[in-house]
């Protein structure tokens, strides 16, 4: 009995690492294996039923599919373009462009440029209708910041959840690298719709996060130690509001961290049962 | 369906619940599949009590406010050395509190040593009914064989905050040789040898009639598996250093990765020969770059690097038999207990030492556990285990001070309950009218080193030469542990009696308190996780209202009665979405049923519309 335990749970960590390494089937196997040895173990049944709809779903998929939708994050581009001083117009949307969901993020409205999204923006900055004709970079800037909050704003009013978590991970890396006095410091209801684009981004609290791809490939898509740091603590057990708990780091940048992840697809959530 | 009661092994590092089912004792598992769950509790960013592995998971990281080895503090006095010792030794803060106990601090809050371990307990006993699928209310809690009456009452008061009848407090080496059967098939002398992940614990058990009598016990309260830990963890930290120049110490992120696999490794090593420590990513270069800590370690390795940790143990062990005078032949048995004692290097040493092979047929970790189940199913119902006799025994040795502040013992250590002693003492002083009667516990030779329990004075003694009044003094202590002491003039007949009652440096008010508050925050906590899950699903519709609204819009904008429907709406959603925000219950319930009478009738035109012919 001790004995099944303790191999159940190996099994389900090698499951967690093949899931981790792209292999499906094999993952599948180990959590079926599992729930053999202990049939009583929940976590093994929702993985197993987890990765059995994910086989189902590969296989369905079309031909054309080319495997993992990419990771690549726009956002050193993106925010380059924002700060340049001679910075093109198209820069950001081109940067965009290339990386799949990502372009979802309505970079007009961001930039001030052409189209029914930026009349808002325009209204907002008196009457410069384009970021070209603010007078100073700061002003673009905060032009920039607060098109970003504003696509956060309305893109969580649509359900498009990643560009919401997209526009506010923009608008905080915005921050990070201006001078204080660009843009300013983030105000409370800001901090408060970040994190429920974030909250969104990550989905239900109660699922468990696990990992798709390999901890060592982190590094190649911007993450940092913290992301490996969150990323060990997926056990297969842990919840992701639990996760949150044990980040090691604020509340707030483990949830931004968490929908990182997620929309880097590095991280897959499992919901709690059977599918 | 009968009460059940659980054995709870309340550990200084991993605690562990059982339950008699028929006739064997099962050990439960935990959520994760654990069998034993870590006796850590922290408190997180936002004020959530975490307690087990998710605490454990997160110790390194949230040092300051993650409380550990608690049972080193339990039912002692601030200015006892052993707190001293903790205080210097953990990252958490320790205060005194309002009577000279200990409180301990985290996220600007002030526990009680008997508080935290009723979080552990409860944990405990939410595995035992979630197994069980009944409440439980009563349990049996093992101890050290050295705890005092002051750590059991706090112990038996964690039990009360945590809304568990603690029936009965048991030694942990009786524990242990309860669940091997001892009393039933073995009689005579038992070694118990305890390595846990914090303490370690020798104790020499004389069984007969069963009666299991602590015959001596010592053991070191800093040494245990943590330590073994360390020494693997130091040992990756400057390996690393040595190739990359970097100190992982540094980085708490790091660190806690490190300890965790290190405490992997070492429970590995004790089945297979040598392991792979591998952690991704363990720290930034500072230049987008990665560096990784892979590392193969052996159980040779391991053993090297520990060597001197098992060897103290066995030192331990010396000396404790050759002050009880037994020696290895004497002993019936040896029991491992203790997760460390899977290790092959420490089964090598203790069977070394004792010579002979100890005993292995009950896993160690769970051993003491299951005794405790063993007692308490047989404490409710004789028939559960009819080979069994259930007696009681002192700690600790009770008497009083004499002239020349020497301990007299009245009732010596190890002696059954209830139990009952008198003595004639006379005066020691010429025309001496008064006797000081001063009550204490433990076994020195001086009283005032001992455990002081009470006073009293018994006056109006008629005035003679001293050796002439004499004065009986009689000790008695109930089945329940409680200590009534008398002194009677023996010619007046006149008396005095107190009664000793254990205090764990907790008051009765308080501890009623804590129990009152521990509920209110289960009952919180409950009713929060409710509010969270509406406020998601109120969000959600929320979501999917507002997806749908422009097509609605658009739908709706050619009818006469499209604008006020659309205005209510909206006013709706405004509401949902400050109730969201808010995280309002009232508020949610509120606007739950119009958001989805809201979101049907969008499902509907949205349908409608899409039928229509173009």
């Amino acid at each position: 009995m001790q004995d099944d335990l303790r191999k159940a749970r190996e099994l389900i960590q090698r499951g967690l690492d093949h899931y981790a390494r792209g292999r499906l089937r094999e993952a599948a196997q180990a959590w079926q294996d599992a729930t053999v040895l202990a049939p009583k173990d929940s976590r093994a049944r929702s993985l197993l039923a987890f990765a059995r709809a994910r086989v189902k779903e590969r296989d369905t998929r079309p031909a054309s599919y080319a495997g993992r939708d990419t990771v690549e994050s726009p956002i050193p581009g993106f925010l380059a373009s924002l700060t340049a001083v001679e910075a093109d117009e198209d820069a950001g949307h081109a940067s965009l462009q290339d990386s799949g969901e990502w372009a979802q993020v309505d970079t007009r409205r961001v930039l001030g440029g052409t189209g029914e999204t930026s009349a808002r923006v325009a209204s907002e900055q008196d009457d410069a209708d384009t970021w070209r004709e603010l007078p100073t970079q700061t002003d673009r800037l905060q032009a920039s910041a607060r098109g970003l909050v504003d696509e956060c704003d309305s893109a969580l009013k649509e359900g498009r959840v990643d560009s919401a978590s997209l526009a506010a991970e923009l608008a905080l890396q915005l921050g990070e690298q201006s001078s204080p006095s660009a843009v300013g410091g983030i105000g409370d209801p800001t901090r408060r719709l970040f994190e429920r684009a974030f909250c969104a981004c990550i989905g239900d609290m109660k699922c468990t996060p696990i990992r798709a791809i390999p901890a060592e490939e982190l590094a190649t898509h911007g993450f940092d130690n913290r992301a490996a740091f969150l990323m060990s603590r997926m056990d297969g057990t842990i919840t992701a509001g639990e996760l949150l708990d044990i980040a090691g780091m604020p509340r707030f940048d483990a949830l931004r961290l968490m929908a990182a992840l997620r929309r880097a697809q590095a991280v897959d959530m499992v919901p709690v049962g059977p599918i | 369906m009968p009460e059940k009661v659980i054995g709870i092994d309340l550990g200084t590092t991993n605690s562990c619940v059982a339950v008699l089912e028929g006739i064997s004792a099962t050990v439960i598992a935990n959520r994760g599949g654990y069998k034993t769950t870590p006796s850590v509790v922290a408190m997180s960013e936002t004020g959530k009590r975490l307690v087990g592995h998710i605490a454990k998971r997160q110790a390194v990281t949230n040092a300051e406010n993650t409380a550990y080895a608690v049972k080193r503090l339990i039912g002692r006095p601030w200015t006892s050395p052993a707190v001293q010792a903790v205080k210097a030794a953990v990252p958490y803060g320790l205060c005194e509190g309002p009577h000279q106990d200990v409180r301990i601090k985290m996220r600007d809050q002030l526990f009680s040593p008997p508080e935290i371990s009723a979080y552990i307990l409860q944990e405990m006993r939410a595995i035992a009914e979630e197994f069980l699928g009944q409440s439980v209310t009563k349990a049996v809690v093992t101890v050290p064989a050295y705890f005092n009456d002051g750590q059991r009452q706090a112990t038996k008061d964690a039990g009360r905050i945590a809304g568990l009848d603690v029936i009965r407090i048991i030694n942990e080496p009786t524990a242990a040789a309860l669940a091997y059967g001892f009393g039933r098939d073995v009689e005579g002398k038992v070694a118990v040898f305890d390595l846990g992940g914090g303490t370690f614990d020798v104790s020499l058990l004389d069984i007969n009639n069963g009666v299991f009598e602590v015959v001596a016990t010592a053991g070191d309260t800093f040494l245990g598996g943590e330590d073994y830990d360390k020494r693997l963890v130091d040992w990756l930290v400057q390996g690393f250093a040595k190739e990359h120049r970097v100190d992982l110490r540094s980085d708490a992120m790091a660190l806690q990765r490190l300890k965790d696999a290190a405490e992997k490794a070492k429970c590995d090593l004790s089945s297979v020969r040598e392991t792979e420590i591998n952690l991704p990513f363990i720290i930034s270069t500072g230049k987008n770059q990665a560096y990784h800590l892979h590392r193969v370690v052996t159980r040779g390795k391991l053993e090297e690097l520990t060597l001197d940790l098992t060897e103290r143990t066995i030192q331990i062990c010396r000396l404790t038999m050759e002050d009880a005078g037994i020696k290895p032949r004497d002993l019936a048995e040896v029991v491992l207990v203790g997760g460390m004692t899977r290790m092959p290097k420490v089964q090598e040493l203790v069977a070394e030492f004792f010579s002979r092979e100890p005993c292995k047929g009950v896993h160690p970790d769970e051993v003491v556990a299951m005794g405790a189940a063993i007692q308490g199913a047989a404490l409710i119902d004789a028939a559960a285990a009819p080979d069994m006799l259930l007696l009681d025994v002192t700690p600790h040795s009770l008497g009083i001070m004499v002239a020349g502040g020497y301990f007299h013992r009245l009732i010596e250590r190890n002696t059954t309950v209830p139990t009952s002693k008198s003595h004639v003492f006379t005066t020691v002083r010429d025309d001496q009218t008064s006797v000081k009667i001063v009550v204490f516990q433990g076994e020195a030779e001086r009283a005032e080193e001992n455990e002081l329990l009470g006073e009293f004075v018994l006056s109006g003694l008629r005035k003679a030469a001293k050796g002439e009044v004499e004065v009986d003094v009689t000790f008695e202590i109930s089945a329940d542990g409680i200590v009534g002491v008398s002194a009677r003039d023996m010619e007046t007949g006149t008396e005095q009696h107190i009664t000793v009652t254990a205090t764990s440096g907790l008051t009765e008010a308080e501890i009623e308190l804590m129990a009152s508050e521990n509920q209110e925050f289960l009952v919180s906590s409950r009713a929060e996780e409710e509010v969270e899950k509406e406020r998601q699903r109120i969000e959600k519709l929320v979501h999917e209202a507002e997806a749908l609204l422009p097509k609605v819009e658009e739908v709706l904008s050619g009818t006469p009665f499209g604008q006020d429907s659309l205005d209510n709406v909206r006013l709706i959603l405004d509401d949902a979405r400050a109730a969201v925000e808010r995280r309002d219950a009232a508020a949610l319930e509120q606007v739950a049923e119009p958001l989805v009478r809201t979101l049907n009738m969008f499902r509907g035109v949205v349908d409608s519309a899409r039928l229509r012919p173009s």
